[in-house]
């Protein structure tokens, strides 16, 4: 009885899932883990972050009620309508740094997972290169024009944001009484030996570079 | 739930049609309404459109749902007629803003003006791509679509701060102590020794109040939430069953000494509060 539906893309079940679950309580999503046991990983991310999304209470820290777009809202929108429209010359679009390679590949449409992938990456490799974990010298240029290819980009522009020191942790560091930290970077090619999702193909063709790059 | 509504009459001729499979490999259709009111927009001229766009009275007569915004401005588009995109786009914009806005409300400030322009942008982006079939499921049913984005980002913006700590405490000072996963080591915390109520007594008023906000570690509170909130299992024997313990991909133990953990700072802060 239960619809395996291989076939079926993820964006499609989940929004199934968000419309047709009230809340996504356990017993719905086994349900629907059961139906599409392929995207188990996916679905309970997807649950748990709705649930909290529901009901962790706001910060309050939103600006007033009001409905009405700001003027910082209007820029926003005329802008990013302009860049879709490739209005933008390449030297314009140099203007608009990237503030996130996750971002940037949720924009153009592809989940955390789907990103990597295209990257020949694994999501927590990508996430590190994304927060500047490691060091610039280190990255082969391969994975610099792999970024640029995937998310339509100058490869100068992912090359300037991977070249940047890594971010404070401003909202990470809950502990009260210490500042803000640094966080450490590692060699890329120690951080591929390391990682525990990278398919053994990849992770060899990716230390093959290391003696390339020596 | 059906994922369109059941409409035996063709797509109008005028309009195009979708092209995205639903799940069961039939093409997704609009509501019939949906295309009347797009097929009623297109004859006005650009301002008038504009105008009636305006209108936020679901029960006023060429009121245009926010199904057919997103189809005019993928036609407006298409054709290259930049100011009514604009136009119609802002209006759109702006009936969503609001609750955009409430559901990331309990990200930090620091993440939340961020992750709403990427819920802005990435609904744009999809809403203009005439190459895929992004934008269709935006026309049949819009709310749902822009709930699901609005996830996504909030998934990846939670999983990115978690990451960040999570390379923290890496980086932590050798011999830093943590109470997670030592094996077999007893519990250190105090509270530990309180058992974790299995029928979930626990104090509505704890739940969802702004003592959640005050518990430190995010994962505690999270799972604190999705135990007795949404009622995820710490663990179970079914391989199948979504567990606490496999999400946070820690031990059962370690995640009863959490649950135990924010229930005693909950009951703590509860009585600061009461007692002022």
């Amino acid at each position: 009885m239960a619809n395996k539906g291989r076939g079926i893309k993820l964006d499609d079940v989940l929004d199934a899932f968000v419309a047709e679950v009230d809340l996504p309580l356990a017993t719905s999503l086994t349900e629907w883990i059961q139906k599409y046991p392929q995207y188990t990983k996916e679905l309970t991310e997807f649950a748990v972050a709705w649930s909290l999304m529901e009901f962790i209470p706001t910060y309050g820290s939103t600006d007033s009620d009001d409905e009405t777009l700001t003027q910082n809202d209007i820029v926003f929108i005329s802008d990013l309508l302009k860049k879709t429209r490739n209005e933008y010359s390449s030297v314009e679009s140099e203007r608009n740094p990237i503030t996130s390679l996750m971002i940037e590949g949720r924009i153009v449409g592809f989940s955390i997972d789907e990103f990597a992938d295209k990257v020949e990456l694994s999501a927590a490799l990508a996430r590190k290169l994304d927060r500047h974990l490691i060091q610039y010298i280190t990255i082969p240029l391969r994975v610099i024009e792999s970024f640029a290819h995937v998310l339509k980009r100058e490869v100068v522009s992912i090359a300037r944001y991977l070249s940047l020191p890594p971010n404070f942790v401003s909202s990470a560091s809950y502990k009260a009484d210490q500042p803000p930290s640094m966080l450490p970077q590692e060699n890329f090619f120690d951080a591929v030996r390391d990682d525990l999702e990278l398919t053994e193909e990849r992770r060899a063709r990716w230390l093959a570079f290391e003696h390339k790059e020596k | 739930m059906e994922e369109t509504s059941i409409d035996e009459d063709p797509p109008d001729p005028l309009i195009h049609p979708l092209t995205r499979q639903k799940r069961d490999g039939s093409i997704l259709k609009r509501d019939r309404k949906i295309d009347t009111q797009i097929v009623g927009a297109l004859v006005l001229e650009p301002a008038v459109l504009c105008e009636r766009a305006l209108n936020t009275s679901n029960v006023t007569p060429g009121y245009l749902q926010e199904e057919a915004l997103v189809y005019l401005i993928r036609e407006f588009h298409r054709v290259g007629s930049n100011d009514i995109v604009d136009c119609l786009t802002k209006v759109l914009i702006e009936r969503c803003k609001i609750i955009i806005r409430g559901w990331l409300g309990s990200l930090d400030k620091a993440e939340f003006e961020d992750a709403y322009r990427d819920v802005i942008s990435q609904l744009i982006v999809s809403i203009l791509d005439l190459e895929s079939t992004r934008g269709d499921y935006l026309q049949v049913r819009f709310w749902y679509a822009l709930k699901r984005r609005t996830i996504d980002l909030y998934n990846h913006y939670t999983k990115a701060i978690n990451f960040d700590k999570a390379v923290l405490s890496l980086s932590e000072l050798p011999g830093e102590d943590s109470r997670e996963d030592v094996g077999e080591s007893p519990d250190t915390f105090p509270s530990t020794s309180v058992m974790v109520d299995t029928s979930r007594q626990i104090e509505r008023t704890i739940i969802g109040s702004d003592g959640l906000n005050a518990i430190a570690d995010p994962n505690h509170r999270d799972a604190f939430i999705l135990y007795h909130k949404y009622g995820l299992q710490i663990e179970s024997n079914d391989p199948k069953m979504p567990t606490l313990s496999k999400h946070f991909g820690k031990t059962p133990r370690t995640i009863r000494n959490w649950l135990a953990e924010t229930e005693e700072n909950l009951n703590k802060w509860r009585e600061r509060e009461n007692h002022g």
